[in-house]
C-alpha cells in the first residue's frame, strides 16, 4: 500500500493524529498525513485544534510546593495538645492507640493541666472498673439443652423438663386443672383423694412422656427426626398424647363411679 | 478471642454434628456472656433462652457462611447475636435507636441514678459498683453498647466490629468514644469513692 494510502480517508487520519502528535511518525508518514489534510478540511480542523489543546497540555504545570508547607506540618504535628483535644484522644491515650508523637503531646499537657490529669485518673480508675466487670458463666447444662433445641441430641428427662421450662409447666397444670374441673363436674364419686391424685399424676406423667418422646438416635446433622416444635419453646403439646391423656383420665374416673353406684 | 479450626467449620457447613459441637464447644461462653452485657440487665431471666435461640440460627444458616468473602467466622457468629439481641429488644419495645442529640453529643438522661437511688457515700460499694455498671452499660443506646461490648469484652478490633455492625471503622471508634464518655459520666462518683 502507497504511503498516501493509509491517510486517504479520514478515519485513518484520525487513527494516525495521537502519533503525529507524539513525534512517532517517519517522514513519509507525516507527508502522507500533511498530504491528506491539505485536501480534506474537515481533517485539517482536527489536526490544528489537536496541536492547540497539545501545546495547552504542554504549557500546564503544577506549582511548586511552598517551602513553608513542610514546616507547617511539622509544626502541627509537635503542637502542643489542647484540653479538647486531650479529651478526644484520653481512652486512646491510655490503650496505648496512639502514635507516639501524639501520645508525647498529650502527655506534655497532662502534666501542666491540673483538669485533664484529673480526667485522666477517672479514666484509668473507670476502664479498671470496667475490665473487672465480670459476666456469668453459662450453666453447666446449657451446652446439652442447646443440642437438645438444635436436634442433635436426645434429651434426657431431666433436661426435656428443662427445656419445657414455664411452658412445660403451664402444660402441666393445665392437665391438672383439667382433670379436676371434669371430676368435679359430675355427681359426687366417692373416689378416694389419693386415687384422683394418682391418676392426675399418671396423666401428667404420660403427657410428658409423650411431649419429649423421640423416636430415632442421630446420626446426623439432618437424619435425626427433629421436632423443634416439641423440644423448643413454641410448645404445643403433642394432640394425641394430649388428648388420650384426658380421655384415660375420664374413662377412668366413669368406669370407676359406675363400680361404685351398683 | 475465640478460635475454630477451618476444618471445623468447613465440616459443620456440611452437616458434621461432631462438628457443631466444636463450634459450640467454643462459642458457648463468649456468646452467653456477650448476651448478659447486652440484655442482662434488662431481661437477666432470658439470657439462657436468647442464646440458645442464637445458636439454632447460627446452626440453620451454617450452609450458608461462605469463607471466601473474607468474614471470619467469630465475625459471623456475633453478626448473629447482634441481630437476635436486637430483635428482642425490639419485641419487648425497649429503645434501641441511639440517643445522640443533633450536635452529635450523646444523651446521658438514660445513664442517672435511679430515682429514690441515695447517693453512693451511703451504699455499700461492694457488689453495688459492679450492678450500676451493669446498669450504666444497659442505658447506652445500643449501637454504643453493642460497640463497647465487642470491643472491650470481646477484644474485636475495630475492622471486626465495623464488619458486625456494618458500619466503618471511623464510626465504631465515634460509638466506642461516645459510649466510654457517657460511661465516665454516669460512674464518676462511684469510680471516685471507690
Amino acid at each position: 500500500m502507497e504511503m498516501h494510502d493509509r491517510f486517504d480517508d479520514c478515519d485513518r487520519f484520525d487513527a494516525g493524529l495521537p502519533a503525529l502528535l507524539a513525534g512517532d511518525l517517519g517522514a513519509a508518514e507525516r507527508s502522507a498525513l500533511a498530504a491528506h489534510s491539505h485536501a480534506c478540511r474537515r481533517c485539517a480542523e482536527a489536526w490544528r485544534l489537536a496541536r492547540s489543546v497539545d501545546r495547552m497540555v504542554g504549557a500546564w504545570s503544577a506549582p511548586d510546593l511552598p517551602d513553608q508547607l513542610a514546616a507547617q506540618v511539622l509544626a502541627a504535628l509537635s503542637a502542643p495538645a489542647t484540653c479538647d483535644e486531650v479529651a478526644a484522644d484520653l481512652f486512646a491515650h491510655l490503650s496505648e492507640q496512639l502514635e507516639p508523637s501524639r501520645s508525647s503531646a498529650i502527655e506534655e499537657h497532662l502534666a501542666r493541666c491540673a483538669g485533664c490529669a484529673t480526667d485522666l485518673r477517672d479514666a484509668e480508675a473507670l476502664q479498671q472498673r470496667l475490665a473487672a466487670w465480670q459476666a456469668p458463666e453459662p450453666p453447666h447444662d446449657l451446652f446439652d439443652r442447646t443440642l437438645v433445641r438444635c436436634g442433635l441430641q436426645r434429651p434426657t428427662p431431666r433436661t426435656a423438663f428443662r427445656i419445657t421450662g414455664r411452658v412445660g409447666w403451664a402444660v402441666a397444670a393445665a392437665v391438672l386443672l383439667s382433670a379436676l374441673a371434669w371430676s368435679l363436674r359430675g355427681p359426687a364419686v366417692a373416689t378416694a383423694p389419693v386415687d384422683v391424685a394418682m391418676r392426675q399424676l399418671d396423666a401428667t406423667r404420660e403427657l410428658r412422656l409423650n411431649l419429649v418422646s423421640f423416636e430415632r438416635a442421630p446420626s446426623s446433622i439432618g437424619s435425626f427426626d427433629r421436632q423443634p416444635a416439641i423440644a423448643g419453646r413454641a410448645l404445643r403439646p403433642t394432640g394425641n398424647g394430649f388428648h388420650m391423656a384426658l380421655r384415660r383420665v375420664k374413662t377412668e374416673s366413669r368406669d370407676e363411679e359406675s363400680t361404685r353406684s351398683r | 478471642m475465640v478460635e475454630i479450626s477451618e476444618d471445623d467449620v468447613s465440616r459443620a457447613r456440611h452437616g458434621d454434628a461432631e462438628a457443631f459441637r466444636a463450634i459450640l464447644r467454643a462459642f458457648q461462653k463468649p456468646v452467653f456472656q456477650t448476651v448478659f452485657r447486652l440484655v442482662g440487665g434488662r431481661f437477666p431471666s432470658d439470657v439462657e433462652d436468647i442464646t440458645q435461640d442464637i445458636f439454632v440460627k447460627i446452626y440453620r444458616s451454617l450452609p450458608k457462611f461462605d469463607p471466601d468473602r473474607g468474614v471470619k467466622f467469630s465475625t459471623w457468629i456475633y453478626t448473629f447475636v447482634k441481630n437476635h439481641c436486637f430483635d428482642v429488644l425490639k419485641k419487648r419495645r425497649v429503645p434501641v435507636v441511639s440517643y445522640d442529640a443533633a450536635d452529635g453529643s450523646s444523651d446521658p438522661a438514660g445513664l442517672s441514678l435511679r430515682d429514690g437511688m441515695p447517693p453512693p457515700n451511703e451504699q455499700s460499694l461492694t457488689g453495688e459498683l459492679g450492678r450500676q455498671i451493669q446498669d450504666a452499660v444497659g442505658g447506652l443506646p445500643y449501637d454504643q453498647r453493642l460497640v463497647f461490648v465487642l470491643r472491650e469484652y470481646q477484644g474485636l478490633d475495630y475492622r471486626e466490629i465495623g464488619q458486625v455492625v456494618g458500619c466503618s471503622e471511623g464510626t465504631v471508634k465515634s460509638r466506642l468514644y461516645r459510649a466510654k464518655e457517657a460511661l465516665r459520666r454516669a460512674l464518676r462518683q462511684y469510680v471516685q469513692q471507690s
